[in-house]
């Protein structure tokens, strides 16, 4: 999995396949996005192509993040194989996700 | 200010070894006994106390085998063996191929000193001794020969110990012959296949009993593998064993189970899960699912395999969740096949997936009268998965039928029974690979 991020408050974007070995980069990410201010979070996964039950559990852990630091996470237009797994998973009634 | 200015030199005599060092078994052999006492006097100046003495090279092999020595000192000139044949001998045996030889020479030849190392020693000593010299390298082989059986005894005490909880794990699931009459006596036939990816898994799966026309069956994948989801597969199968009142009502049973694991599961943790009462008596399965893979049915063996809709929560999210039961016909001739994600999301030689789709494409291909373990194996083929394929993620799955030929008529949609029933009893009850 790769992470995606400029410097100007962009989305960030997530492409590959987010599975258990991407823990670590994606905790720097989670606590780096969430000490910077600002309002809510957009991460585009349109270019991610795969998710396993690990990757879910770490968008949970971001969910969680957002909330302690009262802010909005956004994840965008989930695509293949992650779209199928929001829809299984209903994760798609946890998070706000755009289309 | 440089530090040389302050305090005296440091040599090696001056360093206090611990007794990890000191405590270390030595043999010293030597044919002459003034080389040995000036090497035994050096290292019982450093206070090492466990030596002991070999006065040639026979004497030297007789003496590592019931010594055990942690390090040995050879001399390479010896009348009988020199110090490089017993070198070779030693390390042919599996229980010295490690343990740290110096030979001590008087050569300065770089060719030489070449062939000791390939001969196996592991460092070499210059004769006359020099007792600086001769502690210092004491000391680094014996610190690292120290460290290597730690790390050995460690590795040894984890791979026990998780054998112990595969074996604990194991032992959860179906009993394969006991499962294999059960579900004969009912007309029905099960196989099953459960490989986790390391030697634990968070896969689990297992059969309730309810009455005399129903039994339950599930399947739980916790995230992640190893021992942390490990662990908490033996939590779920207690909370299960817990509520035997729910085991008749897939949907209480499962919001019962997701109120429970929020409390227990750690943010980001969670199971999917899928709860199936087979009602052979009324021909229908009811089932609830907690974010579960969709289970594949073929209602009859003349109908089409397809998709359940599973959808949901997963276990271990959000509190409050209802989960709700669903309900699809079973006739005879219907086949169920539940599996964990590692199944579709295996990535085969090609780095492709199979996908649910695909899954229920290769069921359809499937040639008649398979036998539940032959589905498997036929799945696992067009899954890419073979017995030695090693799992990226745990991975289970378990094919249930009722296929049994009739006693005497053809099957209830006029059809011939295509496989002979002789042949089906005794087999095909058969557990899958484990």
């Amino acid at each position: 999995m790769q992470i995606h991020m400029d410097n100007a408050g962009g989305p960030i974007a997530m492409s590959g396949e987010f599975t258990f070995s991407d823990h670590v980069p994606f905790k720097q990410m989670v606590t780096e996005i969430f000490a910077a201010p600002g309002r809510s979070v957009v991460i585009d996964l349109s270019k991610l192509d795969f998710i396993d039950s690990a990757g879910l559990g770490m968008l949970l852990l971001a969910r969680d993040e957002a909330k302690k630091n009262h802010r909005e996470l956004i994840l965008r237009r989930p695509s293949g194989q992650v779209k199928r797994m929001f829809a299984v998973t209903k994760f798609n009634t946890l998070f706000t996700v755009e289309e | 200010m440089p530090l040389s200015a302050q305090g005296g030199e440091v040599t090696s005599e001056d360093r206090i070894l611990s007794d990890d060092i000191t405590g270390a078994k030595i043999l010293i052999a030597d044919d002459d006994p003034l080389c040995r006492q000036l090497v035994a006097g050096v290292l019982r100046q450093q206070k090492f106390t466990r030596l002991e003495f070999a006065d040639g090279g026979r004497s030297a092999l007789e003496q590592v085998r019931s010594f055990r020595p942690d390090l040995i000192l050879l001399d390479m000139q010896m009348p009988d063996l020199n110090g490089l044949d017993v070198c070779g001998q030693l390390r042919a045996d599996p229980d010295f191929a490690d343990v740290p030889i110096l030979l001590q020479t008087a050569t300065v030849d770089r060719k030489k000193m070449g062939e000791l190392f390939c001969g196996g020693a592991s460092d070499f000593l210059s004769k006359p001794v020099n007792p600086s010299e001769l502690i210092a390298r004491v000391v680094a082989h014996i610190e690292r020969w120290n460290s290597l059986r730690e790390l050995r005894f460690y590795r040894e005490r984890i791979s026990r110990e998780l054998e112990a909880a595969r074996r604990m794990q194991f032992e959860l699931l179906p009993e394969p012959a006991a499962l294999q009459e059960a579900a004969h006596a009912l007309g029905l036939r099960i196989a099953s296949y459960n490989r986790p990816s390391s030697e634990l898994g968070g896969d689990l799966w297992g059969v309730l009993p309810i009455d005399d026309g129903s039994f339950g069956i599930f399947l739980a994948d916790f995230t992640g593998h190893g021992v942390n989801a490990a662990l908490n597969t033996f939590r779920l199968h207690a909370l299960i064993h817990e509520y035997k009142e729910l085991h008749g009502d897939p949907g209480a049973l499962v919001s019962m189970l997701n109120e429970r694991l929020v409390r227990l599961l750690r943010i980001g943790q969670f199971a999917t899960f899928l709860y199936v009462v087979v009602d052979h008596q009324k021909g229908e399965i009811r089932f609830a699912s907690a974010g579960a893979p969709p289970a594949i049915l073929v209602q009859g063996t003349a109908a089409r395999a397809r998709l359940c809709d599973t959808s949901s929560l997963p276990l271990g999210i959000e509190r409050g969740v209802q989960y709700l039961t669903s309900k699809r016909r079973f006739p005879a001739g219907s086949l169920l096949l539940l599996f964990s994600d590692g199944l579709p999301e295996f990535p085969n030689a090609k780095g492709r997936r199979i996908g649910d789709k695909g899954l229920v494409t290769a069921l359809n291909a499937c040639p008649a009268g398979l036998t539940p373990k032959e589905v498997i194996d036929q799945l696992c083929a067009a899954a890419g998965i073979t017995a030695t394929s090693p799992l990226p993620d745990d991975t289970t799955i378990v094919c249930l039928d009722r296929r049994i030929a009739p006693r005497a008529t053809p099957c209830d949609d006029g059809r011939a029974v295509r496989t002979p029933a002789a042949k089906q009893v005794p087999t095909n009850l058969s557990n899958g690979a484990q």
